[in-house]
C-alpha cells in the first residue's frame, strides 16, 4: 500500500510539473499572438501614411505650380470624381485598394465678409445666401461637370466605404481653377481595418 | 530518523519543488507582461507623435499657401511683420493677420476633428529682435508639436513657426 | 540494496527527463525557425518600406539586408503595376513601379526617377546592387551616342561608371561623375570615330553596355553584355533583339533584361492611359466652362481670368473657334486610341506639344 501510494504521489508530482511546463509554452505562444495584434494596428497606420504620401505624389490630382504641400486642383478632382468607379480604379492602380477619400473645401466665409462691407440694401440677403452656401460652392458634392465650379466636396472610391474604417483628416489646399485662387480644405482618408 | 520523519521531509521537498516551479512560472509571466505593456504603449505614442508632426506641418503649409482678399497669406504675414511697403494691396496686414487668422484656425481645427488643441503662431526674424505672436502662448511647451517655414523680403529672413499642444 | 520501486522510480525519472528534454528541444527548434522566418519577413517588409520612402520623398537610399537569404528573386510578371519579390519569406507584391536587380551578398542602392511631361509624370524606383558597375563601350562614337550614354548614366546615380575601349580602362577608383562627362566629351576629339569593342571579361553583377549596331554585331556571349543601337532604337542581349523608346527603357533593360523592359512599357502605358482619361475629362470640363466665361454681355459672370483661346470663342451662341482645352482633349483621345500601335510615341509628343501651347497661352 505504502509503495503504491508513494508511486501515486510521485506520478501526480510529475503530472503537475508537466502541466506547468505546457502552461509556459502556451503562454509564450499566446503572447506572440497578441503581439501580432499590435503589429496589425501598426500596419493600418502605415497604410494611412502611405495613402497620404500617394495623394501628395499624384500628378493627376495636384497642381504642378506648387512644389510643396498638398495643393489639389479642383478641376482635376472634379474630373476624377465625375468618372465614378472608373476614376476610383485609376487611383487604385497607383495607390492600392481598400480605402476611401474625401476632400472638402473649408467653410471659411471671407467672401461673405466682403459682401457685408459692400453696404447697400442688398447686402443682408446676399450675406445670408453666402453664409448658407446657397450656391453650393462649399457643400455641394462634385459628381459631374454640371456641378462644377459651384461645388466643394469630392468623394473617391465610395464603394469601398464601410463602418469599420480608420480615418485620418489633414489640412490641405485646393486650387480653384475658375477663380485662380488657393483655398483651405481638408483631406479625409479611411482604410479598412486589417 | 523515524519513518514518519522521513515521510515528512520527503513531502516537504516535493511541495517545495512544486512551489519553486510555480513561483518561477508566475515570475516569468509577470515579467513578460510588464515588458509588452510599455512596448505597445511606446509604439502607440510614437505613431501619434508622427501623425501630429505631419498634421502640424500640413496645417502651416496650407495656411501660408491660401489666398485672401489681402493676397497670399504668406505675403500678408510678411506685411504684418515688416509693415509697409511689404504690406501690399488695400489692407492693413497686421490687423488682417490678428483678426482673421484665429477664425481660419478655429474652422480648420474643427473640421479636422481637433477641437481640444491650442496653438501659437510666431513670426520672427534673425535680423529683428521683436516677434509677432498670435494664439495661446502656453502652446509653446514641452511636448508640443511644431512646424516652421521660411520666407524673405528684401534680403530679410522671416521664419513662420507654429506650435500646437493639447489644451 | 535498492528496492524494485527505487529502480522503477529512477528509470521512470530518466524516461520523463528525456521526454521533457526532447519536448524543450523541439519547442526551441520551432521557435528558432519561427523567429528566423519572422526576421526574414521583417527584412522584406523593411525593404518595401524603404522603397516607399524613396518613392514618396525622392531621396535616394541604401538598403542592406538580404544576406542570409537562400533565394531572392524579382518577378516582373505580376498583375498591374506590381512586381513580386520571391524569397525565403514567401512572395511579396510591391504596389509601386520598381526595377530591382536582387543580390544576396551586396547592399542595394535605391533611387527615384521620373519622366515629367508637364500634364503628367511617371515615376519609378531603380534598385541595383552597390557592387554592380556599368562599363560603357561607345563603338559608334558619335555625339548622339555619347549623349545617350550620359542620359543612361543619369538613371544610375549611385553606380560606379567606367569607359571601356578594347580592354577595360581600369583606374583604381571609378570615375567621378564630372570625370565621366569629361571623358565622354573628349572621346569626340579622337582621330578616328571608331572605338574598339571592349573585350574585357566583366563579371556579374556588372554590365557592359556597347553602343553600336545591333544587326552587324555578333550575339553577346554572356548575359551581362548589352548592345544598344540608337539608330534603329533597338537593344540586344543574349536572349534576343528588342525595341526601346528612351533612356529609361534602356536603364530598365540593364537592371532586369527583357522582362523588366516589358514591365516598364506595360506600367508606363497603364499609367499613361489612366492619366490621359482623367486629363481628357478635365479638358472637356474646362473647355465648356471657359467658353461660358467668354460670352459677352454677362454682368453676372466673374471677371475673365483666362484668354479666350482656352475655352474657344463663341459669339451669341455660335462657335467661332475651338478652345485649346478641346484640342488637348482630342489629342489625348488620339493617344489613347493608339496606345498599342507603333505611332503612340509620336502621339505622346503631339500631346506634349499641345500642353506646352496651353501653358504658354496662360490657360494652365
Amino acid at each position: 500500500m505504502k509503495l503504491q501510494s508513494g508511486l501515486m504521489e510521485y506520478l501526480i508530482f510529475i503530472v503537475i510539473v508537466m502541466a506547468l511546463i505546457f502552461a509556459i509554452v502556451i503562454f509564450i505562444f499566446v503572447w506572440q499572438f497578441f503581439s501580432l495584434g499590435g503589429e496589425q494596428a501598426q500596419l493600418t497606420d502605415k497604410k494611412l501614411d502611405y495613402l497620404l504620401d500617394a495623394f501628395v505624389e499624384s500628378p493627376v490630382i495636384n497642381n504642378p505650380n506648387y512644389q510643396r504641400g498638398l495643393v489639389f486642383d479642383d478641376s482635376k478632382l472634379t474630373a476624377i470624381a465625375s468618372l465614378g468607379p472608373e476614376g476610383c480604379q485609376m487611383l487604385e492602380s497607383s495607390m492600392g485598394s481598400g480605402w476611401y477619400a474625401e476632400v472638402n473645401i473649408s467653410m471659411i466665409f471671407d467672401q461673405c465678409e466682403n459682401i457685408r462691407d459692400d453696404g447697400g440694401s442688398w447686402w443682408q440677403v446676399r450675406y445670408r445666401d453666402c453664409v448658407n452656401d446657397l450656391s453650393g460652392k462649399y457643400t455641394r458634392a462634385c459628381t459631374s461637370a454640371n456641378d462644377y465650379p459651384n461645388c466643394g466636396v469630392w468623394k473617391f472610391c465610395v464603394q469601398n466605404r464601410d463602418e469599420k474604417m480608420k480615418y485620418i483628416t489633414m489640412p490641405v489646399n485646393i486650387y480653384r481653377k475658375m477663380n485662380n485662387t488657393v483655398v483651405m480644405g481638408t483631406l479625409k482618408i479611411g482604410v479598412s481595418v486589417q | 530518523m523515524s519513518r514518519e520523519g522521513k515521510e515528512n521531509s520527503r513531502l516537504k521537498s516535493q511541495s517545495s519543488t512544486i512551489a519553486i516551479v510555480l513561483g518561477v512560472v508566475v515570475f516569468v509571466g509577470i515579467v513578460m507582461f510588464m515588458l509588452t505593456m510599455p512596448l505597445s504603449e511606446q509604439n502607440l505614442k510614437q505613431a501619434e507623435a508622427l501623425h501630429m508632426n505631419r498634421f502640424t506641418s500640413n496645417l502651416l503649409i496650407s495656411l501660408t499657401n491660401m489666398d485672401t482678399e489681402c493676397g497670399k497669406m504668406s505675403d500678408v504675414m510678411k506685411g504684418a511683420y515688416f509693415g509697409n511697403p511689404a504690406c501690399t494691396g488695400r489692407c492693413n496686414c497686421i490687423t488682417f493677420f490678428k483678426k482673421r487668422v484665429p477664425g481660419y484656425m478655429s474652422v480648420i481645427l474643427n473640421e479636422t476633428g481637433y477641437t481640444n488643441l491650442k496653438y501659437l503662431i510666431v513670426l520672427k526674424s534673425d535680423q529683428h529682435a521683436e516677434n509677432i505672436e498670435l494664439g495661446d502662448s502656453t502652446a509653446n511647451s514641452k511636448g508640443s508639436w511644431e512646424a516652421n517655414t521660411r520666407t524673405s523680403w528684401r534680403g530679410s529672413d522671416l521664419e513662420i513657426k507654429i506650435y500646437i499642444a493639447e489644451s | 540494496m535498492t528496492s524494485t520501486f527505487e529502480v522503477f522510480r529512477i528509470l521512470l525519472s530518466i524516461l520523463i527527463m528525456v521526454f521533457i528534454l526532447l519536448v524543450f528541444l523541439r519547442i526551441a527548434d520551432m521557435y528558432m525557425t519561427l523567429q528566423t522566418m519572422k526576421n526574414k519577413i521583417q527584412t522584406v517588409n523593411a525593404f518595401e518600406e524603404t522603397v516607399r520612402q524613396v518613392y514618396t520623398t525622392g531621396y535616394p537610399a541604401t538598403f542592406q539586408g538580404f544576406t542570409g537569404f537562400e533565394t531572392i528573386e524579382y518577378d516582373y510578371d505580376g498583375m498591374g503595376n506590381s512586381g513580386r519579390i520571391k524569397s525565403d519569406a514567401g512572395v511579396k507584391t510591391l504596389d509601386l513601379p520598381v526595377f530591382f536587380r536582387p543580390d544576396r551578398e551586396s547592399s542595394l542602392a535605391l533611387e527615384k526617377k521620373c519622366e515629367d511631361f508637364g500634364w503628367w509624370r511617371f515615376c519609378w524606383v531603380n534598385t541595383v546592387p552597390k557592387s554592380m558597375r556599368i562599363f560603357f563601350n561607345p563603338v559608334t562614337n558619335t555625339r548622339e551616342a555619347r549623349a545617350l550614354i550620359l542620359n543612361i548614366s543619369e538613371n544610375f546615380g549611385q553606380t560606379e561608371l567606367f569607359v571601356c575601349n578594347s580592354t577595360a580602362v581600369a583606374p583604381d577608383l571609378p570615375y567621378s561623375r564630372d570625370d565621366f562627362s569629361y571623358i565622354m566629351a573628349n572621346l569626340g576629339y579622337l582621330p578616328s570615330s571608331e572605338i574598339d569593342v571592349c573585350d574585357a571579361y566583366i563579371t556579374e553583377p556588372s554590365v557592359l553596355v556597347i553602343i553600336g549596331s545591333v544587326d552587324s554585331a555578333p550575339q553577346p556571349a554572356r548575359q551581362n553584355i548589352i548592345i544598344v543601337d540608337p539608330a534603329s532604337k533597338k537593344i540586344r542581349d543574349i536572349g534576343g533583339i528588342y525595341e526601346y523608346h528612351d533612356e529609361s527603357d534602356i536603364a530598365a533593360f540593364i537592371i532586369g533584361g527583357n522582362s523588366s523592359l516589358d514591365f516598364k512599357k506595360r506600367v508606363f502605358n497603364q499609367s499613361l492611359e489612366a492619366a490621359a482619361s482623367v486629363m481628357k475629362a478635365r479638358s472637356v470640363l474646362l473647355n465648356g466652362k471657359m467658353k461660358i466665361l467668354n460670352r459677352p454681355l454677362c454682368p453676372e459672370c466673374p471677371p475673365q481670368l483666362y484668354p479666350k483661346e482656352c475655352g474657344g470663342v463663341s459669339y451669341n451662341g455660335i462657335e467661332r473657334s475651338d478652345g485649346l482645352f478641346l484640342t488637348f482633349a482630342n489629342s489625348l483621345d488620339s493617344l489613347v486610341q493608339n496606345l498599342n500601335s507603333d505611332e503612340y510615341w509620336d502621339e505622346l509628343n503631339a500631346v506634349n506639344g499641345v500642353y506646352t501651347q496651353l501653358k504658354s497661352s496662360g490657360c494652365e
